[in-house]
């Protein structure tokens, strides 16, 4: 099912030599879903551009800072914090536009839960009950691991912000879980 | 930094759900799968290449592939033009980086050269070497915080971002302003004083960088040059303007209490070094 001919890491490590073969075969392997996963959060297919492009340089040039880990993995948190980033620039010039999802808050001790539960169904399904601004939260700091001030940048919104839908996004989401609950009030 | 994203030990999630399913991976890739599910697949993919590499094949054949081409050809070209950071050779590093010195505070540097030389030569030798002196330990902190953090650096941003910012490339421009500031300096103060005056800021002026770099850790390189300059200047002050404080504070006797406030400078620098990984707050 799965064949992977050097594996990743021998892949970023040829890269951290400096090959750009191997450069060329890793954007092979990631660009696509690296795209499909960013355009998901940015509407804007110019941003998406620049920031995968952005991405991979960053990997030819910090490939050797790699440590250890799935390259993949890795590969998507130079992405995502760079789509912050880009956002944040973006706010600042004043093309507001381009922020599209707003939405802000998201609780750190939900995580493990929500991403075990994914599988599920369950928790799929509360979060296909709460706001899509929450969701963007939620998906912010849970799904790509940053912190509230990079949700804050991604998001176009402020930190305190981020904080308050945050725990709005914690409480919906249980109040979800237990509407959906299969015996109804499972707890006591 | 970068590998700071969880990644914790297996989930239940990787354990009972091997792969994406084929149908799950195109919806995945031309964009249509609901929420939750492309969740479920946003944390697979961060771990299994076998799935990467396959929803990257259904991309490159959708809508996006051209997209995808034209930066793959970008990013060979970049890598082809610049040279991995860590094969840079040093001096054309330092060349690079010399850009971020402002011509601004090149040229501060040169004319307060310029008005000690003048003032020698106007009043004799002692009216130019104490100013010289009193001025010079406060240029390298301006230098740095002109060439480094959120006012000074265009490409600050950037800087922060990548793995080889943060303290590093600060202790780099520290070190080119140091290059052009201690031998002009140095070379005027000995015209002006004989050699052995000439080299009695040098202590100072590192401490007083020193401490820039430290308090800059909390406040931002450019606030921490201001107060630190306005305290350096303000001690001059109150000593009686630079021909009384110059012999007071610049002595031979003053030079051991800076060497250890230098010490401590640095020691205190290297506790908060990992201030400089994130942006300055505005």
């Amino acid at each position: 099912m799965s064949h992977e001919p050097p594996g990743d890491d021998a892949l970023l490590r040829a890269v951290a030599r400096g090959d750009s073969q191997a450069l060329a075969d890793l954007y092979d392997r990631h660009s696509g879903w690296l795209h499909a996963r960013l355009t998901r959060r940015c509407s804007d297919p110019e941003t998406v551009r620049e920031v995968l492009q952005d991405t991979f340089v960053t990997a030819w040039r910090s490939a050797d800072g790699h440590g250890g880990g799935a390259v993949g993995g890795w590969l998507w948190v130079i992405a995502v914090r760079r789509l912050a980033d880009a956002r944040r620039a973006a706010a600042r010039a004043g093309s507001r536009d381009l922020l599209a999802a707003r939405a802000p808050g998201t609780a750190p001790s939900a995580e493990e839960d929500v991403l075990a539960g994914l599988e599920y169904g369950d928790v799929g399904a509360a979060l296909d009950r709460i706001s899509p601004e929450l969701r963007a939260v939620l998906r912010a700091t849970v799904v790509d691991g940053l912190t509230t001030r990079e949700t804050a940048h991604l998001l176009g919104i402020p930190e305190g912000t981020v904080k308050t839908r945050a725990s709005r996004a914690r409480r919906e989401l249980r109040a979800a879980l237990v509407a959906l609950g299969p015996a109804g009030g499972a707890a006591c | 930094m970068l590998n700071r994203r969880p990644t914790p030990a297996p989930r239940r999630a990787e354990r009972t759900v091997r792969h994406v399913p084929d149908d799950t991976a195109a919806a995945y890739a031309d964009g249509t799968l609901a929420d939750s599910a492309a969740w479920s697949v946003d944390t697979h993919l961060d771990s299994c290449t076998a799935c990467a590499i396959r929803i990257s094949a259904l991309v490159r054949t959708g809508g996006a592939g051209p997209l995808l081409a034209g930066v793959r050809e970008a990013v060979l070209e970049a890598a082809a033009a610049g040279p991995r950071a860590g094969r840079t050779l040093p001096w054309r590093a330092a060349l690079q980086s010399a850009r971020v010195l402002r011509p601004a505070w090149v040229g501060s540097v040169l004319l307060t050269l310029a008005v000690a030389v003048a003032l020698s030569r106007l009043g004799g030798a002692p009216e130019g070497r104490p100013w010289l002196l009193a001025l010079a330990p406060v240029l390298p902190p301006v230098g740095v915080a002109l060439a480094y953090g959120r006012y000074g650096d265009p490409a600050h941003e950037l800087a922060a971002s990548t793995p080889s910012g943060g303290l590093r490339l600060l202790l780099t421009r520290t070190g080119l302003v140091l290059a052009v500031c201690v031998p002009l300096l140095s070379a005027a103060g000995g015209v002006l004083a004989g050699a052995g005056a000439a080299v009695a800021w040098l202590l100072p002026g590192l401490v007083l960088t020193g401490a820039t770099l430290a308090l800059g850790s909390w406040t931002g390189c450019h606030r921490a040059a201001v107060a630190v300059t306005a305290a350096w200047l303000l001690a001059v002050a109150l000593c009686g303007l630079p021909a009384v404080a110059v012999p007071l504070l610049l002595s031979p006797a003053a030079q051991p209490a800076w060497a250890a406030a230098a010490a401590a400078c640095a020691c205190l620098l290297i506790l908060r070094r990992t201030a400089f990984d994130h942006l300055e707050r505005p």
